[in-house]
């Protein structure tokens, strides 16, 4: 089909005139000169008799007009079928346009380089991410969209391969992908800090692939994403407004927090800890522990090599010791400006014992009277006390008696067959102990020879386990029977009338009897391991105390016991104190020292001293370290803590024993064969003899011999 | 003021208790009420109008069903009030006394 140069079109509105015009020209009215030769008129009513308007339009002369060709009849048929769709797609131009491809001059120097007018082939490419197409006379390129890409021609949608020519109008929608900066701030929950949470976002851009002239192309699409960061610190100082935050602000964070690529947590607010104070304290102005030191020079110059004997001692009025009061801290501020309390101090409780007083308005403890100062812990109490003495001043026997004494006892004599002496604190015997029994709380020293007695000294830590084991059950119970008496007090039908003359006694016999069956179990259990540590060794009298008001509640049931819930929260509360008690070290400072031992059961919660022969056929446990000057022959060692031992073992006796607790160290400076060694579970026997072994573990398990 | 009504009849014995049940009602269980059903072989005891129990009511009614039952008398405890019986499944009640009192 021949296309014209220029055309005089008519339509009911020149508007309408030249749009004909333009199509029939298959024009754009870029590409054209329009004169106006008659306007539309109305006739006289309007719809009747009225005159077209008329329009001429003539092609502009530019040098990307198409180029006339001697149309085959093939073209022909290609070119109307184009013309058909665009007459569709009037409204083509008034679609967003992404991409638009126009022809572009190139093709068209190209086309002249052609020589093969017929062979030529219509070409598509894209450059710079628009589509370029030519044409040739007998050949269309093609293309192919791509799933991501929404191709129009000439507005219409095109989902599959599709001919294009030079007249077409391409767009090309690509999707474009934005995702915003996500961010949150929060409070944890003790306020302490404000969180910043940030999520960058990002923008995805696709663009076309740039593609060589094809006479088929399948559209290729690239997305290029990259991280954006919208949050403003503004934003941020605005929402911790909105939260109230307006202590400890982190200004480098937020701008940290506002630059970020990657998702990322911010402390963008700090509060202030508050700064913890100091408990009372008790200071103590003179020696209270009797201090065993290895070998030290005296004064003259010769070596004292086991000096034992400095007992603390202090004279009547001497200070004993200075109380301080608790320092309160310093109170934090939340980030929300609250304050923040430290946490509580304690006073130091004082109880006085005998001896001793307070003076200088209760700061101070002196004594009343000389002797030993004792000072014992217990949580946040402290008893103080001159520990009374009894000296008995010549040997324990059938004609003395036992001796049983709440404080410090010294034998000037002997502890003869069958005698026991018994103390709460030290014992000190001038002389021997034979076929004896000598239990004391603390220390023990005898001078003399130790034969056939058992030595016991501290708490037993047998016993004290089981109490503490005891002790942890009766409270998880008694927590539990408060539970129930907490909800039974909630329910409406419940009344309390019979509370003031039974207290809780009444409500303990029904729960006693089933619910909580085992919690007498578990008292009577108690006051027998209680009664029993009592006659091996002196006990703390809260204990005691604890076994009597334990089994006036839940044994012999008296009303006078449990008065109420409040009563029975003070008792849970000293059976937890006492637990706590229990499993504290027991008396870590007990010390044993004897010079020498034979067949006898030496049992100490510290350190025993050996300082003279050494020990036979005896039993000893220490729960500290032993040292034995002298030697060791036959018998069961046990020392947690490590030995040190002079000389160990015998020709042709049983083989002797020397353990000690994984991880400490077995010390003998001569050791015979037979003799068998133990750290932790590993065991060695010597099968000769050596010198200077030092055995422990290595890092492995392995037991090292030197 | 707790007060009682007992009801013989030839197959079930009905004790109606009316009032609270705590540490007032003492002497009149004891004294009055243990003895004088002590004879019947089958109670009921109807807790429909007992509003409210103290912890040595409870310990009443427990002693009061052992002893019964020690008789070889047949005890059923009903319509408790639910509140009633809240307090009762707490204290194991059921379990003290015999599941059976409190069945239908």
């Amino acid at each position: 089909m021949m296309r014209n140069d220029m055309i005089v079109s008519t339509g009911k509105s020149v508007h309408e005139a030249i749009e004909t015009g333009l199509k029939l020209m298959q024009a754009t009215l870029q590409e054209v000169d329009i004169e106006i030769l008659e306007p539309a008129s109305r006739g006289f009513f309007g719809l009747f008799q009225r005159k077209p308007a008329v329009v001429k339009v003539t092609r502009k002369q530019t040098v990307n007009q198409r180029e006339e060709s001697e149309s085959s009849s093939q073209e022909d048929i290609l070119l109307q079928a184009i013309e058909s769709s665009l007459e569709k797609a009037s409204a083509a131009d008034k679609l967003p346009v992404i991409q638009a491809a126009n022809a572009d001059p190139s093709p068209l120097k190209r086309r002249g380089e052609e020589t093969d007018t017929n062979r030529e082939t219509g070409l598509v490419w894209i450059k710079n991410g628009q589509i370029f197409c030519k044409e040739a006379p007998t050949h269309y390129p093609t293309i192919t969209p791509k799933e991501g890409v929404i191709l129009y021609k000439n507005g219409e949608v095109i989902r599959k391969t599709t001919v294009i020519t030079e007249r077409d109008i391409v767009k090309v929608e690509l999707k474009h992908e934005l995702k915003h900066t996500d961010w949150s701030i929060e409070i944890d929950e003790s306020k302490m800090k404000a969180i910043l949470r940030v999520e960058p976002g990002f923008k995805k851009i696709c663009k076309l692939v740039d593609q060589e002239p094809s006479s088929h192309i399948h559209l290729e699409v690239e997305e290029i994403i990259e991280a954006t960061n919208h949050l403003q610190p503004t934003h941020v100082v605005q929402k911790m407004q909105e939260l109230g935050i307006n202590t400890g602000i982190q200004k480098v964070e937020i701008l940290k927090a506002s630059e970020v690529l990657q998702p990322a947590v911010f402390e963008v607010a700090k509060g202030i800890e508050p700064q913890k104070g100091k408990d009372g304290w008790l200071e103590l102005c003179v020696d209270t522990e009797w201090r065993v030191s290895g070998p030290k020079e005296r004064k003259d110059g010769t070596v004292d090599f086991r000096d034992i004997k400095s007992i603390p001692r202090v004279e009547a009025g001497e200070v004993i010791a200075i109380i301080h009061p608790p320092q309160p801290g310093s109170p934090g501020v939340t980030v929300t400006g609250e304050p923040v309390p430290p946490e509580p101090v304690h006073e130091i409780v004082v109880q006085i014992g005998s001896g001793v007083d307070l003076i200088d308005g209760g700061r101070k403890i002196v004594a009343l009277q000389s002797g030993r100062p004792h000072v014992e812990y217990r949580g946040k109490i402290a008893r103080v006390q001159i520990m009374p003495k009894l000296v008995h001043p010549g040997d324990v026997n059938l004609a003395s008696g036992n001796i049983h004494f709440l404080g410090d006892v010294e034998i000037l004599g002997d502890v003869d067959q069958g005698m026991t002496v018994k103390a709460m604190s030290n014992i000190v015997i001038h002389g021997l102990a034979n076929s004896a029994n000598i239990v004391a709380g603390s220390q023990v020293i005898i001078n003399k020879n130790v034969i056939n007695s058992h030595v016991t000294v501290g708490k037993s830590t047998l016993s004290m386990a089981r109490i503490g084991q005891l002790l942890k059950q009766i409270a998880e119970q008694l927590e539990n029977v408060y539970g129930v008496i907490e909800h039974l007090y909630s329910t409406s039908a419940f009344k309390t009338s019979d509370v003031s003359t039974m207290g809780l006694s009444s409500v303990i016999r029904i729960m006693t009897e089933k619910r909580f069956q085992t919690l007498p179990v578990l008292v009577k259990e108690y006051k027998k391991v209680v009664e029993k540590a009592e006659q091996d060794l002196t006990l703390d009298d809260g204990y005691k105390q604890l076994d009597v008001d334990l089994t006036n509640s839940f044994i012999k049931l008296l009303p006078a016991q449990l008065k109420g819930p409040e009563d029975l929260l003070v008792l849970i509360r000293r059976v937890k104190e006492m637990h706590g008690y229990s499993v504290t070290p027991p008396e870590p400072n007990a010390v044993v020292s004897i010079p020498y031992a034979q067949n006898s059961e030496i049992y100490c919660s510290g350190d025993i001293y050996i300082t003279g022969q050494g020990s036979i056929n005896s039993r000893i446990h220490s729960e500290g370290k032993l040292y034995v000057d002298g030697s060791v022959r036959g018998g069961d060692i046990y020392a947690a803590m490590g030995a040190e031992i002079e000389e160990v073992g015998s020709r042709g006796a049983a083989p002797t024993r020397i353990r000690v607790a994984e991880g400490q160290t077995i010390k003998i400076k001569s050791v015979m064969e037979g003799t068998i060694i133990q750290i932790g579970n590993r065991s060695y026997q010597f099968f000769q003899s050596e010198q200077n072994v030092f055995a422990r573990l290595n890092r492995e398990g392995h037991l090292l011999l030197h | 003021v707790f007060d009682y009504e007992i009801i013989p009849a030839e197959e079930k014995t009905l004790v109606i208790f009316r009032g609270d049940m705590d540490i007032d009602t003492m002497e009149l269980i004891e004294e009055e009420i243990l003895p004088s059903l002590k004879q019947y072989a089958h109670v009921e005891i109807n807790f429909s109008e007992v509003p409210f129990v103290d912890s040595t009511g409870v310990g009443l009614l427990i002693n009061l069903v052992q002893s019964l039952k020690e008789e070889f008398v047949k005890v059923k405890i009903t319509n408790l009030s639910p509140q009633i019986a809240e307090i009762f499944n707490l204290l194991q009640i059921p379990d003290i006394i015999g599941r059976d009192v409190f069945e239908e």
